[in-house]
């Protein structure tokens, strides 16, 4: 008889996979993006119809050093007949963020706004601990916080 | 032709804007009915539908930005190695013993063809942090022209690419000018 049941056993894996350096590595940019994928949720439904702007899942896999290999779900956001693309890249990324209020924050995460051939770059940063998330436009390369406004400005801008 | 970091930034810039204005031509333009007459008498555009241009920028757009930061790589790297090339030469005595020559000879061809990691290990009493971002930089470029298999490296985007290499660049002229510089003094 073994010592576990299959479900203890389970729980026990997740348990050590939870708290391995990997695993609280991955689970902390899995609670990051989830955090910035609430907002976008929550700013588009506060300003209009849930059902005239529909929210879409699209799961992607990555494999990244250091926290292995995850499916996360991106979003589609469909206003009218176009659509823009959440697209999360991952939590590991080359650079740092210059606000235009000042500093310089290293980036702790990529997600791509896409729409067709164009897109905004969000960069995750920590700052006292907090997320701070930044998008950055691809053709000038302007630095703004990522606000509800922003994100208005950015989905109008790219379905225009 | 592609010489020179600022070239390879400014063709990647050219290719994305060529491809966002086709994507917008064919969203917006292509199917106007007073477009029509004109782009039907054209032999190249009457078979070309608007779909067809959107789908063809989208094609260009999804690999641009990894192929731009593998071209940006190749461009230092050729830089690079050709400048180390010359450096080598020059610091170098006319006449060597056969043992050294044949060791210079093994080591310009490290340089020449060698891991380019081992070429930017060189600089790294110059400046280590920016070597190490030069390197993750090389890492990306090597997983996209592997096929991007295995685990994803740190991700790169053109702009930052472009940064780093250029400073990477520069900081190298600079060591070079002031190594010139001792050795005229000398």
């Amino acid at each position: 008889m073994p010592e576990l049941s299959f479900k203890e056993w389970v729980d026990r894996k997740m348990e050590e996979a939870r708290d391995s350096q990997r695993g609280r590595r991955r689970a902390d940019w899995l609670r990051a993006y989830e955090g910035l994928k609430e907002k976008i949720r929550s700013w588009l439904r506060e300003e209009d119809d849930p059902e005239r702007i529909p929210i879409h899942s699209e799961w992607v896999q990555r494999n990244e050093r250091g926290l292995g290999t995850y499916d996360i779900e991106g979003l589609r956001i469909e206003i009218g007949d176009s659509s823009v693309h959440v697209v999360p890249m991952g939590r590991n990324v080359v650079g740092s963020v210059t606000p235009p209020s000042g500093g310089e924050f290293r980036a702790a995460g990529r997600v791509d706004l896409k729409c067709g051939v164009r897109k905004y770059v969000l960069y995750r940063t920590i700052q006292d601990g907090q997320d701070v998330w930044y998008a950055v436009d691809d053709e000038r390369y302007g630095v703004t916080p990522f606000t509800k406004e922003r994100l208005q400005e950015i989905l109008m801008d790219l379905m225009s | 032709m592609i010489s020179s970091l600022d070239d390879a930034w400014a063709w990647y810039q050219c290719v994305r804007t060529l491809a966002r204005d086709m994507d917008r031509l064919g969203e917006r333009f292509w199917n106007r009915q007073e477009w029509a007459e004109a782009l039907g008498r054209d032999n190249r555009f009457r078979s070309v539908r608007a779909i067809d241009l959107q789908d063809s920028a989208k094609t260009i757009s999804d690999d641009l930005d990894d192929l731009a930061v593998l071209l940006l790589l190749s461009v230092l790297e050729a830089m690079v190695r050709d400048q180390a090339r010359i450096d080598v030469e020059n610091s170098l005595p006319t006449r060597l013993h056969p043992a050294v020559e044949h060791a210079v000879e093994v080591l310009k061809k490290d340089i020449g063809v060698g891991s380019f990691g081992k070429v930017t290990r060189a600089f790294r009493g110059i400046d280590p942090n920016l070597v190490e971002e030069v390197n993750q930089v090389r890492r990306y470029r090597n997983r996209v022209a592997h096929g991007r298999r295995g685990p994803e490296p740190d991700s790169v985007t053109p702009e930052k690419a472009y940064d780093r290499l250029t400073r990477f660049l520069k900081r190298m002229d600079e060591v070079a000018i002031v190594t010139a510089e001792g050795s005229d003094a000398s």
